[in-house]
């Protein structure tokens, strides 16, 4: 029994001075660590919003349950925000941080936990990646989730106006008009897919936001008269095709406003360049040898996909930009006087590449065996089925959009030249 | 359930302890010669994870986590396996000795073995698989179970690998431990080949 | 036993890993670049060479039947000093060692030097012991992590080698940064070492090594008539 006893003893006391010691080297390094953690923690911060510096802000938690933490960059950046929900479809948390700049737009979003269905966290992240809080868009197939993680957001919409106006530049502002301006320059999912171009350095004062449909097919510009805001429409040659104000009131031929067209066409850096673009392109896919051989026409109020029209010593080069699978198809139809498609060439594209099946999907329209498609056609014999690629709908009906609108152009043009 | 079968595939298969994660590897070589000392110690190993994880995840997340004694972890950890190990033994011994004649001499070997305690901490950490979430005490146990079936398999494999070994002529320098070494090498690489699995479920 | 042969036994004759196979869990899995082993090696040393320096001092007082969990608590209370320390002044070595620092608790080598070593010596002997099998089990580390670094990564302690760098082999190691560890590299790296240990060892007519209960600290409870009825049959 003694022995029991002792051997008890003994291990007790072993155990309390080990434990003993363990709390006093824990007392010293714990604050080490949990700063350590704390280091980490503030660099994932600052990774959303490169360049700021992040300072914590004070909310009510009842308020915003779903706000883990908010921050401000005191340089004026921007914010950014820690958010958890659970009520996705697994009801796992959802953890996520999202920056926001100052007019509200959101820079990046990064999911830390995503219980859901795998491959869904990148898409809301494509989804919602530059769009303005509150969001309005859902991912398709994924309706709890996305109602969930909109609604973290509507919340974090809802902190951020109490530090800044949820102002909406001018721009953006036009873009509900964008639609009826550019009727054509959708993509497949309807969305325009409007990207922002900086203005240039010394452009006038007058001139608020410059903004281009992702095929390219024009611009939109915001200009201030007065104390009054515009809306105008570019055709890619600088040539103003349309004026209204904000509410979308045609305002064309209003001679108050005269001075914002001269200032708006004065912008030729931003027009020039996308024209160099293109002869580059069409000498780099041997349309022609050398700029010099290619002469622009103004063909006017934009109608459609068209581009850009040039005139060729072996006829007319229509060149048309419509939305395909991932982004912008480029394409150039020469048409001589006779409507023979004497060249073609796809300029641009950045569709999905060769699958491990051989088959070459969007891309196919890239080779010279597609150009080859058009050797001997006219104007009236292209049909739906020379420009189908099986497999790629929507890069099909890309190349659709774009050829029908080169037809009305060809038509349009050929008829005033009569 | 589709969670149920993720952790089975990932600790199983995927993450298999000793031919992915490269631990428990003393017994792995140790006890592998003979199926039925591979299969004896593979089903001891698997029921002291399952029990060890039973009663260490709560003492974590229960008692150190709410007094901040994280820093115990290691300490009660091993303890109650080697505790766990010797009620085991003694409760095998009176209530099935058969069952102790059989096992019996592994258990205490089973206490040093990295793969249990490894699991024991592992079995606390969210995202044992990809896009779980949260781990709860029902994935806990399930991990344990699947980690330990993993093990039973790696040994009942090689098993059948070292009856080959022993009637081959390896080199003079690499009989013994390195040919059985190799060999679990390439067992290992082969297991790679589970990799791809969670794209694919 | 001689001081200096307690001490230098350690490091080739009875090297824990390459002769003994003892502690092959690390050895095989954080071998996969040099500062692991080195983080590695440093860590069991302090708690080998403090749990050895402990249990010698309390060998009279500790009763042998609880001798076990006893050795256990004092080593596990050095790992644990050792992996808050390691966590809160060098984070960045600690980062990939995170679990293994724990399992240096149920490394055999600490385990069977307490057991075989330390409970029976003095304390300058127990002292010296450690410090032999310690440098013993780096040696065995580094000379493992160089290999599979060198050819698994093209990179040697982080720095790149420029012509190995574009022939490297991953299957020996892990593909940088945080990428897969390869279990495959660890197996066979360290199969080779032994080999070249065995070539040289058969040479001076030494036993080979070989896995089984000598080692294991356990032996004793283990009861070792049983284990060798089970070798019999």
């Amino acid at each position: 029994m003694n022995k029991s006893i002792k051997s008890i003893i003994v291990l007790t006391c072993i155990c309390l001075v080990v434990a003993l010691s363990l709390s006093l080297v824990n007392s010293i390094t714990a604050p080490v660590i949990s700063k350590h953690a704390g280091d980490e923690a503030a660099k994932k911060l600052a990774v959303m919003l490169p360049g700021s510096d992040l300072e914590k802000l004070e909310f009510d938690n009842g308020k915003f349950p779903s706000i883990v933490g908010a921050y401000r960059d005191k340089g004026g950046k921007g914010f950014v925000f820690e958010l958890q929900t659970n009520k996705g479809y697994t009801g796992g948390d959802i953890y996520f941080l999202a920056a926001v700049d100052l007019s509200g737009k959101i820079i990046k979003l990064e999911f830390n936990n995503y219980p859901e269905t795998r491959g869904t966290a990148d898409a809301f992240v494509n989804l919602y990646t530059n769009k303005n809080i509150p969001v309005t868009d859902t991912l398709g197939g994924a309706t709890v989730a996305s109602g969930a993680i909109k609604n973290a957001i509507i919340e974090a919409s809802e902190l951020f106006s109490n530090y800044a106006t949820l102002e909406v530049s001018d721009i953006v502002s036009a873009y509900p008009l964008m639609p009826s301006i550019m009727p054509y320059a959708k993509t497949e999912s309807g969305d325009i897919g409007q990207k922002e171009l900086e203005i240039p350095d010394g452009a006038p004062s007058t001139i608020t936001g410059i903004a281009t449909p992702s095929t390219g097919a024009g611009y939109i510009v915001t200009a201030k008269s007065g104390e009054e805001l515009l809306v105008l429409g570019v055709n890619p040659y600088g040539k103003v095709f349309y004026m209204s104000d904000i509410d979308g009131n045609d305002m064309l031929q209003n001679p108050d406003h005269a001075q914002i067209i001269e200032d708006v066409e004065s912008l030729e850096s931003i027009y020039k360049k996308n024209h160099n673009s293109i002869t580059d392109l069409m000498i780099k896919k041997e349309i022609i040898a050398s700029a010099d051989e290619a002469k622009e026409v103004d063909f006017g109020k934009i109608s459609s996909n068209v581009v850009a029209v040039y005139e060729l010593t072996n006829g007319t080069a229509f060149i048309a930009a419509a939305s395909g699978y991932s982004g912008r198809i480029t394409v150039c139809y020469v048409i001589d006087s006779d409507g023979n498609v004497v060249d073609y060439a796809t300029l641009e594209q950045t569709e999905t590449e060769n699958h491990y099946d051989g088959t070459a999907y969007g891309t196919e329209i890239s080779f010279n065996s597609y150009a080859g498609r058009f050797d001997g056609l006219t104007v009236d014999t292209i049909t739906d089925e020379t420009l189908l690629i099986a497999g790629a709908t929507y890069t099909t009906n890309a190349t659709k959009n774009a050829w029908n609108d080169i037809k009305e152009a060809y038509a349009a043009l050929t008829q005033e030249a009569e | 359930m589709k969670e149920f079968i993720l952790i089975l595939v990932s600790s199983v298969l995927v993450n298999n302890y000793v031919l992915s994660q490269t631990l428990g590897i003393c017994p792995f070589l140790g006890v592998s010669k003979k199926l039925n000392q591979a299969v004896g110690m593979g089903m001891a190993v698997t029921f002291v994870m399952v029990i060890a994880t039973a009663v260490t995840w709560p003492i974590q997340n229960f008692i150190l986590s709410s007094f901040d004694l994280g820093y115990l972890q290691t300490i009660v950890f091993i303890l109650v396996i080697a505790a766990l190990v010797q009620l085991v033994e003694l409760f095998l011994k009176k209530a099935v000795p058969a069952l102790h004649k059989a096992l019996g001499v592994y258990l205490p070997l089973i206490t040093t073995n990295c793969a249990v305690l490894a699991v024991c901490i592992n079995a606390l950490k969210d995202n044992n698989v990809p896009d779980m979430g949260s781990a709860t005490f029902l994935y806990a146990l399930l991990y344990a179970f699947g980690s330990g079936i993993g093990f039973l398999l790696a040994m009942v494999m090689f098993a059948g690998v070292r009856e080959r070994i022993a009637a081959s002529k390896p080199p003079k320098a690499f009989e013994g431990t390195p040919i059985t070494l190799i060999s679990a090498a390439i067992v290992s690489f082969a297991f790679l080949g589970f990799e791809g699995l969670f794209s694919k479920l | 036993m001689n001081r200096s042969s307690v001490l230098l036994k350690g490091i080739i004759k009875e090297n824990p890993v390459l002769v003994l196979l003892l502690g092959t869990c690390p050895t095989i899995a954080i071998t996969y670049n040099v500062m692991n082993a080195l983080g590695m090696a440093v860590s069991a040393a302090i708690v080998l060479i403090c749990s050895n320096i402990a249990i010698s001092l309390l060998r009279k007082l500790i009763p042998a039947n609880v001798r076990i969990p006893c050795y256990i608590v004092i080593i596990a209370g050095f790992v644990t000093i050792v992996q808050m320390l390691c966590e809160a002044y060098f984070p960045a070595i600690y980062k990939p060692l995170e679990l293994f620092i724990s399992l240096i608790v149920v490394n055999c080598i600490i385990l069977g030097r307490a057991e075989m070593y330390a409970s029976k010596n003095s304390v300058l002997d127990s002292f010296l012991d450690a410090v032999g099998m310690a440098i013993g089990f780096a040696v065995a580390l580094i000379a493992m992590a160089s290999i599979r670094e060198i050819f698994g990564s093209g990179s040697f302690l982080g720095f790149e080698i420029p012509i190995l760098k574009d022939y490297n082999i991953p299957i020996l190691g892990a593909v940088p940064p945080n990428g897969k560890v390869y279990g495959f590299g660890g197996f066979f790296v360290f199969a080779i070492l032994i080999a070249i240990v065995n070539k040289i060892m058969s040479k001076k007519k030494k036993p080979k090594a070989e896995f089984g209960c000598e080692g294991c600290p356990m032996a004793d409870s283990c009861n070792k008539t049983e284990c060798e009825k089970e070798e019999a049959e």
